[in-house]
């Protein structure tokens, strides 16, 4: 049976290679017919495309990418300076042609709770006027504390439990195509663990906060820029609303140059930062509202809030150069100092840092900055998702 | 039993049935090395693809692709559609028109168009294109017919429609299959939203477009003092869209698509022409396959499109300083470039740059222009893949269009701007000559040549012909007798001369369906001019016929 079984086997392949070579000798005559025999072979086993296993890889990884555009999307980031990396679940629904509504819970690596949400409402007016609605919580049972001024000591660190609790609403007019303004109105409540030690956290201030800006802004996008520059003014009034005396205004002026040299193989950026806080007499600012200086975009190397005090003034000079089109390297400066009062600003008493970082960016976004900075407190190793400035 | 000696019976006579079909095909195999009807001119498309299915290119999985299989080749094959004599046939890819037949500058300036451009007075929006900065639509004019609208960036009036067109009449020129481009003008008002035309805002689902979005879709688009948009209108391809062009493997589905793409010497070539014309985005997802029916039998044509970052042109601004000079990613130079400090300076981020709005940014000096060190933004594999002769091909054809009928190309671009103009066919010369100065001397660049009656045998020069290289101080010709069937030689004499006319030695066959093979070398300071070309001869009635020709170019080039 199995001698039978293989004869056939046999003939039929015998017959096959006889038809095929008879076939194949026949349509040898032109080289047009070989042509056409070459085709006509392909045509006994066409397929469908099948992605080669590269390609199966490629798209994987796209997959993987496409999960943050997903409604419900893995959330990886920040909670607050100085909470390390943080992991949660993030929603995102986009409505009419505009709207956008963004949630998100986190929990960081030193134990920071965080939710998070907005809705933006869909642009009007071409797209030139947009009203955002933003609501989040946090809960930071240990934030690092180094008491007020700029020689605060290290040594002098200690833990601060901090809770707060937003809601608000914003807009922005864009007027121009560089020139735009905007305000908004929050309430705010502040809590601390620590009512024993900080008179502000006894008062748990409740705040209504009104705030408008101004800026002109040409640079090519706000997440990755090569030229241009911003010029910005923020004016916010935090008037208590509970009792207290921790009512005071706010106003924050930042000036961004970007200067491209050698068709932007090169580019020198410039940075200057001041934040002063007023208040009337026998009124007083939060400590945790104040203008601050430390984490990894003001006076990188510091730790988040390092340094706080009623006013501060920060300089950053970088020099950046291009490793490839997608990878940027930089050497910085950083050089601020917070004070009590303006008078009290004096360019010696300066925190200064230096330091070297990589970024990789497309021609709009940064998606991810490596920086390791130099402070006269060590040296430290920076981790972003977004530009320094 | 019975049946067992049945079947070892006819296993017997078909096995000796295919003993002998074996001894034919084995016959065959050692095949003619030239057919009757060589050099084929014409490459059909002889089986029915109406059965291929539409298949996107995933242009993430495209672009990060080719950035991942790197840019290293070893050994690339002789491009697997050549004629014998070394050319390309027409076939659905490529149609020969410069060299072969008499272009005029007029006939480059008409390139592919039949129509004067969409039908003037109402045309309605079937659907519209909101991703990128710059707006697009599809529309059909008064007469039916369906375009694809798209504008310049604001400020940059003419910089993107006007190198489309420019583009396109060249690659046509040079062969290729793309598509009837006009540049038009329009009014909002003249704009009809059409019955079910959609709308797709960026990262969302589509819905009814609306007059708002029209508004809101111009306002990203370059308007004219008089109210009006400039616009590229591309006549939709006839046939159906089955998919795009990419620069490796083949079609599976395709019957017809037998050759490697990157090694298809038109691609291959492609890589040339997108240096000359800087056209960094060469990619799949620029390029369109449409089956087309004809007599009741569907093939596949081949079309590149979009050339809006090409020239001057990124498409939205002005090309990049670096466009044409690195690809998007070079881990090497990376790392180079990251412990340098910024001071190891890349040639493109310091030479001058002749800067228009009207025709965006371009290399001021082209006459040192380098096409060996010119890169798209991501590779390309059948560029990758482009030999010596390839290149050779690629620079013969380009030598071929004269700066007349690169004015007419640039004319058609209507920039509005005659210095720019003037540069533009400066720098395409200047580019042309570059080209044309690297690849026809790299090789042996004897040409064309022809055996009469007599025995005189002549050819050209590419190097010589067009002012690349000085003369040789002689050429030499090794003469052989050549059986068609077994491949074998036999040596008839050797001639020398001067000049690029040769002749015959005594004793060459004359009789009817005689082959002679002939070894041609230049006695140059070119080394690579001492390596022969051969060419194979047929005596036909009284005449000899060149039917093949080979530049003998190893795997190594």
């Amino acid at each position: 049976m199995n001698a039978k079984n293989g004869f056939r086997h046999l003939a039929a392949f015998l017959s096959i290679m006889f038809f095929f070579s008879c076939g194949l000798a026949l349509v040898q005559e032109t080289r047009e017919d070989e042509w056409a025999a070459r085709q006509g072979e392909k045509a006994t086993r066409l397929r469908p495309y099948e992605p080669t296993p590269l390609e199966r890889r490629v798209e994987q990884i796209g997959n993987l990418l496409n999960l943050t555009k997903r409604p419900v999307c893995p959330f990886i980031g920040s909670t607050f300076g100085g909470g390390g990396l943080a992991l949660g679940l993030g929603l995102r629904a986009r409505y009419g042609d505009t709207g956008i509504v963004d949630a998100h819970i986190a929990w960081s690596a030193k134990d920071h709770k965080l939710a998070d949400g907005s809705v933006k409402l869909p642009t009007f007016a071409s797209n030139r006027i947009g009203v955002e609605l933003r609501a989040n919580w946090l809960d930071a049972p240990n934030v690092a504390f180094y008491r007020t001024g700029n020689d605060s000591l290290e040594t002098s660190r200690t833990i601060l439990s901090y809770r707060t609790a937003t809601v608000g609403i914003a807009t922005r007019v864009q007027a121009t195509k560089f020139f735009a303004v905007g305000g908004g109105l929050d309430a705010i409540r502040i809590e601390s663990g620590q009512s024993a030690t900080f008179s502000w956290a006894a008062a748990g201030p409740m705040y209504r906060r009104g705030h408008v800006f101004a800026e002109v802004d040409w640079r090519q996008s706000p997440g990755y820029t090569t030229r241009g520059g911003l010029y910005r003014v923020d004016w916010s009034d935090y008037r208590q609303t509970n009792a207290g005396a921790y009512s005071f205004s706010r106003v924050d002026a930042e000036l961004r140059q970007f200067i491209p040299i050698l068709h932007e193989n090169w580019v020198i950026a410039l940075r200057v930062l001041g934040s002063t806080t007023s208040v009337v007499c026998g009124q007083n600012v939060p400590y945790v509202l104040m203008p601050d200086l430390g984490g990894s975009h003001t006076l990188r190397g510091y730790p988040a809030w390092r340094f706080r005090d009623r006013h501060r003034l920060l300089l950053t000079v970088e020099y950046r150069w291009k490793a490839g089109q997608l990878v940027d390297m930089a050497l910085f400066i950083d050089a601020g100092e917070v004070a009590p009062r303006l008078r009290d600003f004096d360019s010696r008493n300066f925190r200064k840092t230096y330091g070297l970082g990589m970024s990789v960016h497309t021609p709009i976004s940064t998606v991810t900055r490596v920086e390791v900075a130099r402070t006269r407190e060590g040296t430290s190793l920076i981790l972003s998702f977004s530009p320094s400035f | 039993m019975r049946t067992t000696s049945i079947i070892k019976l006819s296993a017997a006579v078909i096995g000796t049935l295919a003993a002998a079909a074996a001894a034919t095909i084995f016959a065959s195999a050692v095949s003619p090395k030239f057919y009757a009807d060589d050099p084929v001119w014409v490459q059909r498309d002889t089986q029915d693809a109406s059965t291929i299915e539409p298949l996107e290119v995933d242009l993430f999985v495209d672009l990060a692709s080719n950035i991942l299989r790197g840019t290293e080749v070893m050994s690339p094959p002789r491009a697997g559609n050549v004629n014998t004599v070394d050319e390309v046939p027409n076939s659905s890819w490529f149609t020969n028109r410069l060299g072969l037949r008499q272009l005029t500058p007029e006939d480059v300036a008409t390139g592919p168009n039949t129509t004067p451009g969409p039908a003037s007075g109402g045309w309605t929006i079937t659907s519209s294109k909101s991703d990128g900065v710059t707006p697009g639509f599809t529309v059909k004019d008064s007469s039916g017919q369906r375009w694809f609208l798209k504008f310049d960036p604001p400020g940059h009036r003419g910089m993107a429609t006007g190198t489309e067109v420019v583009v396109t009449k060249l690659m046509w020129a040079l062969g290729y299959n793309v598509p009837e481009n006009h540049i038009a003008y329009v009014r909002e008002e003249q704009l009809a939203i059409g019955e079910g035309a959609k709308f797709t805002p960026s990262g969302r689902n589509p819905r009814p477009l609306r007059r708002g979005d029209i508004e809101n879709l111009l306002q990203r688009a370059n308007r004219e003092h008089d109210g009006s948009y400039r616009v590229i209108a591309s006549k939709a391809l006839s046939g159906k869209p089955i998919g795009r062009v990419k620069f490796i493997g083949t079609r599976p589905d395709d019957p017809n698509d037998i050759v490697p793409h990157q090694d298809r010497r038109e691609l291959r070539a492609y890589g040339i022409f997108a240096a000359w014309l800087n056209h960094v985005d060469a990619k799949a997802i620029n390029s369109l396959d449409v089956l087309i029916t004809e007599n009741g039998r569907s093939y596949v044509r081949h079309y590149l499109l979009d050339f809006g970052s090409a020239l001057g042109s990124g498409g939205v601004a002005p090309a990049d300083y670096w466009a044409g000079s690195e690809y998007l990613v070079e881990p090497r130079q990376v790392a180079k470039q990251m412990v340098g400090f910024g001071f190891n300076v890349p040639k493109c981020r310091k030479m001058p740059f002749y800067e228009a709005r009207s025709i965006g940014r371009l290399p001021l000096h082209n006459e040192d222009f380098d096409p060996e060190l010119w890169k798209p933004r991501v590779p390309n594999q059948a560029f990758l893949h482009a030999r010596l002769d390839d290149k050779f091909w690629a620079a013969q054809k380009l030598v071929a269009l004269t700066t007349d009928m690169i004015r007419a190309a640039v004319r058609t671009g209507k920039f509005d701007d005659p210095a720019a103009e003037d540069f533009l066919v400066r720098a395409l010369a200047a580019r042309r000559d570059a080209i044309g100065r690297t690849y026809l001397p790299a090789i042996n660049p004897i040409s064309n040549p022809s055996l009469d009656v007599d025995g005189t045998l002549t050819f050209a020069n590419a190097a010589v012909d067009n002012d690349f290289a000085r003369a040789p101080r002689g050429y030499r010709a090794i003469w052989s007798t050549f059986d068609n069937t077994t491949g074998a030689t036999k040596l008839v004499g050797e001639t020398s001369d001067v000049v690029s006319e040769l002749c015959a030695p005594v004793g060459i066959p004359r009789t009817k369906g005689a082959f002679i093979k002939v070894d041609l070398s230049a006695m140059s300071s070119h080394r690579s001019w001492a390596e022969p070309v051969s060419a194979y001869f047929r005596r036909g009635d009284g005449e000899w016929k060149l039917v093949g020709f080979d530049r003998n170019i190893g795997p190594s080039f």
